[in-house]
């Protein structure tokens, strides 16, 4: 089904073509006719095992006739020789089709149930063979993988056989993502292996920057730093206290502090309890050998929330990386990969006027890799997003103010859980889901005007909410039926533009009003 | 290092509905005798992917449905399992193609539905894992079929889903996506069976939605089609892999939808209908059903919607009352 040009024949070719498929079949269905006979009378010896071996050489996927042979084989107690035999029958079969499942299978599975004395070393010898003639060949990579530890193969080694196969041609995904995994298993001193690796993959990236692999595998080297804290936010509403976090805890995690109840869940990142007994006004985040991560009291915000751990040394490293990106971009200003990862750098590090050089890059982003611009638009939004909290962030501020950042998406919403006044206007949210406002639940003034909004699809039950800005959208009138969730929504505001404004009035509830401005 | 892509040309192929509808009708019948023969150890999966695409752009109708429920009765084995042809052994692959067969067909309550799921939950290894028959072999194509085929006859819950999760999970790489085992590289096809599993087992939150959509998003090629993984060639099957992935996890907004749909069209056998895997290349129903499914996904032309998850006609999802899960856009 993959790689079969489509070719013009002249009749007669034609006629030539369907003549020799006409003889291939009938031999084909006399084969299979005469294995599965075989099979019928429960013939177990060495003829049967001949018989379909032509079958398989031609077509190594049919599953069953592999499955006839190891009931063979498992009846039969096979001689060194028919082993062997049987090996090779598969390697002939991958060369015909190298990504054939049950070909690799057999092998495995026949080294697994049949071989008294499987040589594991030799299979490896025959992995690396076949990777130096097929670099990407998932299924070898992965058999690989089994081979290695069958024959307990130091990492170390099959680091150095990764380390070849990039250095034979950088562009090797395959070895790039097996250096990720025999890292963390390894559970190796991390620090110095992100340094090494983040050196290896500067050559590489640079080598050739149009090249994704190591650029991939960069992104993944820079985003596995944290930030230091979890914490964003603790504060009480009427008789519950909630917390606020930055990301999802890991699951050996635990919230303490304030009492011996539970902390509930609201979602991942929002958590409360009741307010009972308070033996103290700290809550700790502690891992699951009870050292303390993170820690903050009640009404209190978090500073730096969004700061990356990230250690003078490794800091020095990145600073480095971030120099020759600059170098980079100099003599190749269209390098997408070398942009994008001169944008995560400069975020992840915060130079001074970090913020804007980001955005100003993001622009450029946009335009030259325009395929992917809504993603850029989103990820400009998050990062919007972020900075606007990180220096917003004093304890007694009602007010979110997010109007004209030109977002496209939602993020950190539920970090906005206290505020009562947010200002969201002049964004195009026209394909965001509305839902993401649900975690606003303080919120009582809400603006969306100018939003490019078509409709309210999925707009959250906010039980505070009592003055609604939609000036500027073109909502479809039927869909003002999702505000009817609001309890307690008292002022809706619209523009003149706003015709059909008695269907409007038909869709809300009637203690709501409509302000036209 | 030149990037692997093929180039189209500058014009976009016209849309050749009525060859599609006559290139799947054809299967079965003499025109495709020898690859049909050759392909008879696949028969049953072969049959899914022609009828549910014909199912889309042949206005829900499937001919000679009595013949195919009779088929999928010839292939029925005693265990529960069912294979791809008679003669051929059972496989979990096509046990779940012969259970969507059986709903597009509205008939799957005339199936044995305690053998299958018996059957089924015995494929599931201690560590949550499903081989896909007797004889061992695990790969997360299997999770993928099992919770499918379960939850469409509304038995998931008799396997250890809990584990079923773990498995998936266990197979998470640095890059977001998803192997056929732990360890194993990330791959366009495993990644839509784990994030398949995970939306049927309404686990979706393990996925790391925003890095998983950016690597997805980088599979678009200058061309328009969407290649497996980093540095290869584009596949129309891929512009279905990839592109429910993105959709199931809210971000197929991050590439670009009107180039997809170009670099699809252009893999259409403008002369006997079909689609091949990529311009150029000889037709098949596989690629067929992947290319129309993607465009339907786009809501190109008058396609019938089609379930992102299941890869079956949304009204056929609708009717069984299932609700895979999906994230919204960010
Ligand atoms: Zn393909």
């Amino acid at each position: 089904m993959h790689n079969r040009l489509k070719v013009r024949t002249t009749e007669a070719q034609k006629a030539a073509a369907d003549r020799e498929k006409e003889k291939k079949l009938q031999l084909y269905r006399n084969t299979i006719n005469d294995v599965f006979e075989r099979r019928s009378r429960n013939e177990y010896d060495v003829l049967a095992l001949k018989s379909s071996e032509g079958l398989l050489r031609s077509n190594p996927d049919i599953v069953t006739i592999w499955n006839y042979r190891k009931e063979i084989l498992l009846h039969l107690k096979p001689s060194e020789e028919i082993i062997n035999d049987e090996l090779y029958l598969t390697e002939k079969c991958l060369q015909v089709n190298p990504k054939s499942y049950s070909a690799w299978y057999h092998r495995n599975w026949l080294l697994d149930n049949v071989d008294p004395s499987p040589d594991w070393n030799k299979e490896l010898q025959l992995c690396t063979k076949y990777l130096k003639i097929d670099e990407r060949n998932f299924h070898c990579w992965d058999y690989r993988q089994i081979v290695a530890s069958k024959c307990q193969e130091p990492n170390e080694n099959e680091l150095k056989f990764t380390m070849e196969m990039i250095e034979s041609n950088f562009s090797n995904y395959s070895a790039w993502h097996y250096r990720s995994k025999l890292f963390s298993a390894a559970g190796k001193d991390e620090e110095s292996t992100k340094i090494s690796e983040l050196s290896l993959v500067e050559s590489a990236a640079f080598t050739d920057p149009s090249d994704q692999s190591a650029w991939i595998y960069q992104r993944w080297l820079i985003g596995k730093l944290e930030p230091s804290k979890f914490i964003y936010k603790v504060s009480r509403i009427k008789n519950k206290i909630y917390l606020i976090l930055n990301r999802k805890l890991p699951n050996n995690y635990k919230i303490i502090g304030l009492g011996e109840t539970n902390w509930e869940q609201f979602d991942s990142k929002i958590w409360y309890k009741k307010l009972d007994n308070i033996d103290s006004s700290k809550i700790q985040i502690i891992d699951e050998v009870n050292q303390v991560i993170d820690n903050l009291s009640i009404d209190n915000v978090q500073q730096n929330i969004f700061n990356l751990n990230i250690s003078e040394q490794l800091r020095l490293v990145l600073n480095g990386q971030l120099d020759s990106l600059h170098q980079l971009l100099d003599m190749e200003p269209e390098s997408k990969w070398a942009l994008l990862t001169y944008v995560l750098l400069l975020y992840t590090l915060k130079p001074n006027n970090y913020f804007k050089n980001c955005l100003k890059n993001i622009k450029l982003l946009k335009e030259l890799d325009s395929k992917r611009k809504n993603y850029y638009h989103d990820l400009e939004s998050r990062y919007q997003i972020e900075h606007w909290i990180a220096n917003n962030n004093n304890n007694n501020m009602d007010s979110v103010n997010l109007k004209g950042y030109g977002l496209t998406a939602f993020y950190h919403m539920h970090m906005f859980l206290f505020n009562k006044n947010i200002d969201l206007s002049d964004n195009d949210l026209s394909h965001t889901n509305l839902n993401h406002l649900k975690n606003l639940i303080m919120c009582e003034q809400l603006s969306l005007k100018n939003c490019k909004l078509e409709n309210l699809d999925n707009f959250p039950a906010l039980n505070n909410l009592e003055v609604l800005d939609l000036r500027e959208n073109k909502i479809q009138e039927i869909s003002y039926k999702e505000l009817t969730k609001c309890k307690s929504l008292k002022k809706i505001i619209l523009d003149k533009k706003q015709i059909a404004l008695d269907k409007i009035l038909e869709c809300i509830n009637q203690s709501t009003n409509i302000e036209i401005l | 290092m030149l990037q692997k892509d093929v180039k189209l040309d500058n014009t976009t192929k016209t849309w050749v509905l009525k060859k599609h509808i006559d290139f799947l009708q054809s299967f079965g019948k003499e025109r495709h005798q020898y690859e049909s023969s050759m392909m008879e150890f696949l028969r049953m999966s072969g049959m899914y992917w022609g009828l549910t695409a014909l199912y889309l752009i042949n206005d829900g109708k499937i001919p000679k449905e009595d013949e195919i429920f009779e088929y999928i009765k010839s292939c029925e084995h005693s265990c529960g399992g069912y294979s791809p042809a008679p003669g051929h052994d059972p496989h979990l692959l096509y046990t779940l193609s012969a259970v969507q067969i059986a709903c597009l067909l509205n008939r799957e309550l005339e199936l044995p539905t305690e053998k299958i799921v018996s059957y089924v939950s015995k494929l599931q290894q201690d560590d949550g894992s499903f081989t896909g028959d007797k004889w061992g072999e695990i790969d997360t194509r299997y999770s993928f079929c099992a919770l499918a085929c379960l939850s469409l006859l509304g038995k998931h819950n008799e396997i250890n889903l809990v584990k079923a999760v773990d498995f998936i999970k266990s197979c998470q790489n640095f890059d977001g996506g998803f192997g056929s085992r732990p360890g194993a590289e990330s791959h366009g096809g495993l990644i839509y069976c784990c994030v398949g599993s995970l939306s049927i087992a309404g686990r979706l939150d393990l996925v790391d939605a925003d890095t998983l959509g950016w690597w997805l998003a980088e599979r678009q090629l200058p061309s328009g089609g969407l290649n497996g993984r980093p540095e290869k060639l584009p596949d129309v099957c891929y512009s279905w892999w990839v592109f429910s992935t993105l959709n199931i996890l809210g971000r197929d907004h991050w590439i670009d939808k009107e180039e997809l749909k170009t670099f699809i069209l252009a893999s259409q056998d403008n002369e006997g209908g079909g689609f091949s895997d990529r311009p150029g290349d000889e037709p098949d129903p596989f690629h067929t059903l992947f290319g129309l499914a993607a465009l339907s996904l786009m809501s190109y032309d008058n396609i019938l919607p089609i379930d992102p998850t299941y890869c079956m006609p949304k009204a056929v999802i609708n009717r069984l009352g299932l609700k895979p899960q999906t994230l919204s856009r960010p």
